[in-house]
């Protein structure tokens, strides 16, 4: 089978003033369809630059990346908003949702670049928010919501392209053990469902959810646990 | 194709509705942010409607002296007015002959019709009602020549004419004043001993009032009305030489003609032939005593001036949308610095840098063309206003708002690219890590 992410020899290096920093160095890792990893490590380890990697929002400075068997390494920028539209499905730690935008309209964003037509996009956003329990709150605006709240529309709007691969970044970092719980309730679903996922963690608890443990230290993988 | 360019469609609109939207939510600064371009526009269709309606005006003053035409008048030369003050019996002798006349007709071609007249400033009389008034001895051909017709009667005739008849033509206010209430046709009136039949009354002045004079055409427009009576007639009831009283004192003028206007048979020969009458009266009069109207000079020179008008206008007009694109820049700059996490997010959920370019553009565009707009119906209404008010003449031409409006929006265009750009070319990374 094909895997989801193919990672050869990665590396991430930052020119910081005259100095390189060196984020990530030699990382070589590869995800199959259906697993739901988790990656830790301390602070400046390299996490969230691997997830930006992952996530297509930034290239490595040399090594390749395959996602779905094909090389973005060679892709333009156009393409690579392609495919981040397409196959990607992003959650962040501030949950990031568009404020002049309701819950609705927000699930919709990734479909309206992706130019689908309206009618298709309402009822997809529609079911997704029903999805994670929302259907009460179509029309209301992120602030009118809680953080768990606001996580689970980014999470309906993640999966609105119906990506291959999910990316969360500290997803429940922002948010009380109670609506933490409920995210990772929501995401054991989706792996279950079928979903691939990467979420980057500090939490253990967190950490042992997954189903596979990859630690990073220095930009260098430490170690890699399968359950 | 067609299916792509329908959601390419749809996708625009969306797009707009997200433009209105963003601004919307900032109501207060997007109204500040184009008042730039508003006051531009809407000033800009206010002046130039106003210039428009004076300069229609003063045109159709200058057309109606007539584009063919070349009128010369008598003038007291400065330097006598000083000697008749010291002496009461002098004559003064000055103006245009009858051999002037003579003379032009003679010796320059292109010259087809020549209407004389004499001015008398008298007292007109209906039973005990007194109007001070011109009269005016011409010829017959007077009201065509001068674009001044008759609206009520007729004007007198070659008969009239060589009979010396005592039939007078009234003017408009002339005879309102004089007749208020009955019919004036077939009335008599008085001019000092001499009683004159009124045969017909001539039509009102286009532009009778005062500010005409100001763009150099009003002279013709007296400031009093007229009386018309045959030029043979004002010749034996008036003799050659004309009293006046003046503070006091008598002053005696010998005026063959006050008043000569020349017509040419086409609009091109008018200036040649004003140069050949100048010549020609500069040679037989030592003093300057005369003066020469060219209407197509003046027309001309009216044109000129709103052509200059125009050109400060649309300087001006530049200015304010080059200002308004601006202040449209600075805040959409501050928009894209604003929304920079927004942006980010938008990137990673799969928009292009097009599509955030078209985004930031729209908002721009919807801004300064909604000014334009909001300009233009200003602009409009205050020239409305200022003829009601001011009892100005005001012209709106068609083209100034179109145009007014789609250069605003082309501003939004142009002040919006670069923050459009900019956003645009933001890294997603950095974007979303954006406070
Ligand atoms: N844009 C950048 N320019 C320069 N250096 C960078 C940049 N982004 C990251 N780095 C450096 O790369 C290293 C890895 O950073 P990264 O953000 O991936 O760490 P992290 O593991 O996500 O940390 P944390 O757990 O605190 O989020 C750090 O040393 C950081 O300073
Ligand atoms: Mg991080």
């Amino acid at each position: 089978m094909t895997p989801i992410v193919q990672l050869d020899d990665v590396r991430r290096t930052y020119q910081m003033g005259g100095e390189l920093v060196h984020a990530l160095r030699g990382l070589t890792l590869s995800i199959q369809p259906g697993e739901y990893v988790a990656i830790m490590g301390p602070s400046g380890c390299g996490k969230s630059t691997l997830l930006n990697l992952l996530g297509c929002l930034d290239r490595p400075s040399s090594g390749r990346y395959l996602l779905g068997g094909d090389d973005i390494s060679a892709l333009n920028d156009d393409d690579l908003s392609s495919i981040r539209g397409r196959r990607l499905g992003f959650i962040f730690q501030s949950y990031n949702l568009i404020q002049q935008l309701n819950v609705l309209e927000n699930i919709e964003v990734p479909l309206f670049y992706q130019g689908r037509p309206e009618e298709e996009a309402r009822e997809i956003a529609t079911r997704l928010a029903t999805r994670v329990g929302l259907e009460k709150r179509l029309d209301h605006r992120p602030f009118e919501l809680s953080g768990g709240q606001q996580q689970r529309v980014a999470i309906a709007r993640a999966l609105a392209s119906d990506p291959i691969l999910l990316l969360a970044d500290e997803a429940t970092g922002n948010l009380d053990s109670s609506s933490g719980r409920e995210i990772l309730g929501l995401f054991d679903e989706l792996n279950a469902a079928g979903k691939t996922l990467v979420m980057v963690t500090h939490d253990p608890a967190t950490g042992e959810r997954a189903k596979r443990l990859v630690r990073l230290r220095d930009g260098v993988l430490e170690s890699d646990l399968r359950k | 194709m067609q299916v792509r360019s329908s959601v390419n469609a749809s996708k625009f609109r969306r797009s707009i509705r997200l433009g209105l939207r963003s601004l919307w939510l900032h109501r207060l600064r997007s109204l500040l942010t184009v008042l730039g371009i508003v006051f531009g526009v809407c000033s800009v269709i206010a002046m130039l409607a106003i210039g428009e309606g004076a300069s229609h005006k003063a045109q159709e003053l200058i057309k109606k002296l007539g584009s063919q035409n070349i009128i010369l008048r008598s003038i007291k030369p400065p330097e006598e007015q000083k000697v008749s003050n010291n002496q009461n019996n002098y004559v003064l002798d000055y103006g245009l002959k009858y051999e002037d006349i003579a003379r032009i007709q003679g010796t320059i071609p292109g010259v087809t019709t020549i209407v004389p007249a004499r001015v008398m400033r008298e007292y007109v009389w209906n039973i005990t009602r007194r109007v001070d008034a011109e009269v005016v001895g011409t010829v017959p051909w007077y009201p065509t020549m001068r674009n001044h017709r008759v609206s009520r009667g007729r004007f007198f005739t070659e008969t009239d004419q060589n009979h010396a008849e005592n039939v007078c033509v009234l003017g408009e206010r002339l005879s309102r004043d004089l007749f208020p209430i009955e019919e004036p046709l077939g009335q008599t009136v008085r001019v000092g001993e001499q009683y004159y039949r009124v045969v017909g009354v001539m039509e009102p002045f286009v532009t009778p009032d005062a500010d005409a004079s100001a763009s150099g055409a009003g002279s013709s427009q007296p400031a009093v009305d007229r009386m018309f009576i045959p030029l043979e007639t004002a010749k034996r009831r008036y003799g050659e030489i004309l009293f006046k009283r003046r503070s006091g004192s008598f002053e005696q003028e010998r005026v063959a003609l006050h008043e000569v206007t020349v017509k040419v048979d086409r609009t091109e020969r008018v200036v040649p032939v004003s140069l050949a009458i100048k010549d020609l009266m500069e040679r037989n009069h030592k003093k300057k005593d005369y003066d020469i109207v060219v209407p197509l000079e003046q027309l001309k020179q009216a044109e000129e001036t709103k052509k200059i008008f125009n050109i400060v206008l649309g300087s001006i007009a530049a200015i304010s949308l080059v200002v308004g694109g601006i202040g449209i820049m600075n805040i959409m700059l501050a928009t894209v610095t604003e929304r920079t996490r927004e942006i980010g997010i938008r990137r990673a959920l799969g928009a292009k840098r097009g599509d955030i370019v078209t985004q930031f553009l729209i908002e721009a565009v919807i801004l300064s063309g909604a000014g334009g707009a909001l300009g233009v119906l200003l602009g409009v209404a205050i020239p409305f206003v200022v003829t009601a008010t001011a009892g100005m003449k005001t012209i709106i031409t068609l083209w100034s708002p179109l145009a007014a409006f789609t250069i605003s929006a082309l501003v939004g265009v142009v002040f919006g690219l670069y923050p459009a750009f900019r956003a645009a070319k933001m890294d997603p990374v950095e974007a979303l890590r954006h406070e």
